[in-house]
């Protein structure tokens, strides 16, 4: 630019002056969130323009006080300031939103009817509920997780919310989002002493593009199990967790969910319940091809929880339990029932138990693969371990390792493959035997 | 119409101030406001169609826009969609030399390349301002366009305690 050639003397250049607001605006496209901030410096009337930009939305407010005074003088200063902020976040810690604060909030609602505040920052930080109605409309993800009571939100609707999680909230919460049909993902806590599903049931029947769906509840009633099995949805990835549960399900339930799996059976692909749900949905969920990751969490007799995570291949002829825990030895026995084909099996944890249910449940397993055995005594040897060809130790356990591989030749596997970290001398003259 | 005939036809622009221009129909084409027009003649009127009056466009700033279409006549044109996206890791010297002008010529191409609608000269006229604004300071930025601070210290401070909320997303 040829300044010298300006007379800055006697004419503003003000782009202001000169630009109408949509051209001045174009200019600060180009210029990051700071350097917008900058500008805002520069005069009253850029100030004024820069916050009503729609650069704005570039802008992400924050505000988070270590005390209650500095807190209600942001949250005032915010609800007066001129700017138009698109993306505030507050959090409100441990501090309560201040009467006087509330009333200007209520004061200055209207302003904010275009502000969206973001997605999960409504986790800690309440508004007022006369600013959400006017605020959170718009927003495409909403977490919510409080236990504040509405009184008027009958002005709130969320009808485009894509993503939703409640946790623990009220039924007046809960309602707020009964009018949702866009619903991707919906994850729901149930508060303990909420008895009254049919908003979720109706959230549920709403929203058949659903792909995700989670649910921890006290105890699934049978409504919902129905309402489950006759949804449109196709999920990708299932939750289902009741924290006051029967270990086993009833068999009308049984039957529901199976219907649910067979709806599911082209689509899912993660799938984690906790409840024993029988070995006919068990026989179905093994079918579904694309299922790579299931997970059961067994809360067996009431007391103990057995965790099984099971990485299951297409053509089920494998299972892989992936965590280092004790299997529940009924649960495990109906696993191999439902599935009687195994003939790759791989644990973390391997127990007396469960070599004794391998050796009943899997005449046909080829491949083993133990990273540690749990075993108090050796149990006898079996002639289903005389089919193995490749097996994978890493405990240093020689007896039982001796045990699956056997020392006795004729009743030895033809092994294409052995991982093994045993050491003792007897141990080599086996193992140098088979390599003979 | 067929605007990949191979003999590019002259057409005529008229400023604001009554200064006749002549161009080739592919240069004015870059235009998105004229393109319009002259699609709405449809076919064969090119020829017979008159000079095109520009009421929003002064002779000298008209005189720059010409310059620039026919310079880039050649070359592919973002639409104002694309535009969006653009990142500024390459500018052609030849535009950075052009856009060398005084600020209210500045201004007037701005406003002319926004309203002919020409999605990448009014890119590159509004970075062109922004580029100006980097990296200074509000005092240099008010030195720059000799614009008056008409803040008081407390509507300073005031303004300061609100951008330290801001952060960049």
């Amino acid at each position: 630019m040829r300044e010298n050639s300006i007379d800055l003397r006697l004419r503003s250049f003000d782009p202001i002056e000169y630009l109408s607001p949509e051209l001045f605006d174009l200019i600060f496209q180009h210029l990051s969130p700071k350097e917008l901030m900058n500008c805002s410096y520069v005069s009253r009337s850029w100030h004024e323009e820069i916050g009503n930009s729609q650069n704005m939305k570039r802008i992400k407010v924050f505000i988070y006080h270590h005390t209650q005074n500095e807190l209600n003088e942001s949250l005032s200063r915010l609800f007066l300031s001129e700017r138009k902020y698109r993306n505030i976040s507050v959090n409100l810690g441990t501090m309560m939103f201040d009467e006087k604060v509330e009333q200007i909030a209520r004061e200055s609602s209207v302003k904010y009817r275009n502000v969206k505040f973001s997605d999960a920052k409504l986790y800690n930080s309440l508004w007022p509920i006369e600013v959400i109605a006017n605020t959170v409309r718009d927003s495409s993800l909403c977490n919510i997780q409080c236990n504040l009571e509405c009184n008027s939100v009958e002005c709130l609707t969320f009808l485009h919310l894509k993503h939703l999680t409640l946790y623990k909230n009220s039924e007046n919460i809960d309602k707020l989002f009964i009018e949702c049909h866009d619903l991707i993902t919906f994850n729901y806590t149930e508060k303990d002493d909420v008895n009254d599903m049919r908003v979720i049931e109706n959230l549920l029947m709403n929203n058949s593009g659903l792909k995700v769906l989670g649910l921890r509840i006290v105890k699934c009633s049978q409504a919902l199990y129905k309402v489950v099995s006759k949804c449109k949805f196709k999920l990708e990835r299932f939750s289902f967790y009741a924290y006051k549960l029967n270990a086993r399900m009833q068999s009308d339930n049984q039957n529901l969910l199976c219907e649910f799996l067979e709806n599911q059976k082209d689509c899912l692909e993660i799938l984690n319940i906790d409840q024993w749900c029988g070995v006919n949905a068990l026989k179905l969920i093994f079918n579904i091809e694309t299922l790579n990751n299931l997970s059961f969490n067994i809360n067996h007799k009431g007391e103990t929880i057995n965790y099984i995570h099971i990485n299951s291949n297409p053509a089920i002829n494998r299972i892989d339990i992936s965590e280092m825990i004790e299997t529940d030895s009924i649960v495990l026995s109906e696993v191999l029932k439902a599935v009687p084909n195994i003939m790759i099996y791989k644990t973390c944890l391997m127990q007396y138990n469960d070599m004794m249910i391998l050796e009943r449940h899997c005449p046909n397993l080829r491949e083993l693969y133990v990273e540690e055995f749990s075993v108090m005594a050796l149990p006898p040897y079996s002639d289903s371990f005389s089919k193995l060809t490749k097996f994978k130790s890493l405990d240093i356990n020689t007896e039982i390792v001796m045990l699956i591989i056997s020392k006795d030749e004729e009743k030895r596997g033809h092994f294409e493959e052995l991982i093994l970290a045993c050491y003792t001398r007897m141990f080599c003259d086996v193992l140098s035997s088979i390599v003979n | 119409m067929d605007i990949d005939r191979p003999s590019d036809p002259q057409v005529s622009v008229v400023s604001s101030d009554g200064t006749m221009f002549h161009t080739t129909l592919k240069s004015i084409l870059l235009s998105g406001t004229i393109k319009d027009m002259i699609e709405h003649i449809g076919e064969g009127g090119v020829e017979n169609m008159g000079a095109i009056p520009l009421q929003n466009v002064d002779s000298k700033t008209l005189e720059i826009v010409i310059k620039w279409i026919e310079h880039h006549k050649d070359n592919i044109q973002p639409t104002s969609e694309e535009i969006k996206d653009k990142t500024a890791d390459f500018i052609d010297p030849w535009d950075e030399n052009f856009l060398e002008m005084d600020l209210d010529k500045l201004y007037n191409l701005i406003t002319a390349a926004n309203y002919l609608n020409i999605p990448q000269l009014l890119w590159l006229s509004t970075r062109k301002i922004a580029m100006l604004i980097k990296n200074r300071t509000p005092q240099e930025i008010r030195s720059l366009f000799n614009i008056e601070d008409d803040w008081t210290p407390q509507e300073i401070e005031a303004v300061q305690k609100e951008n330290q909320w801001c952060e960049e997303k």
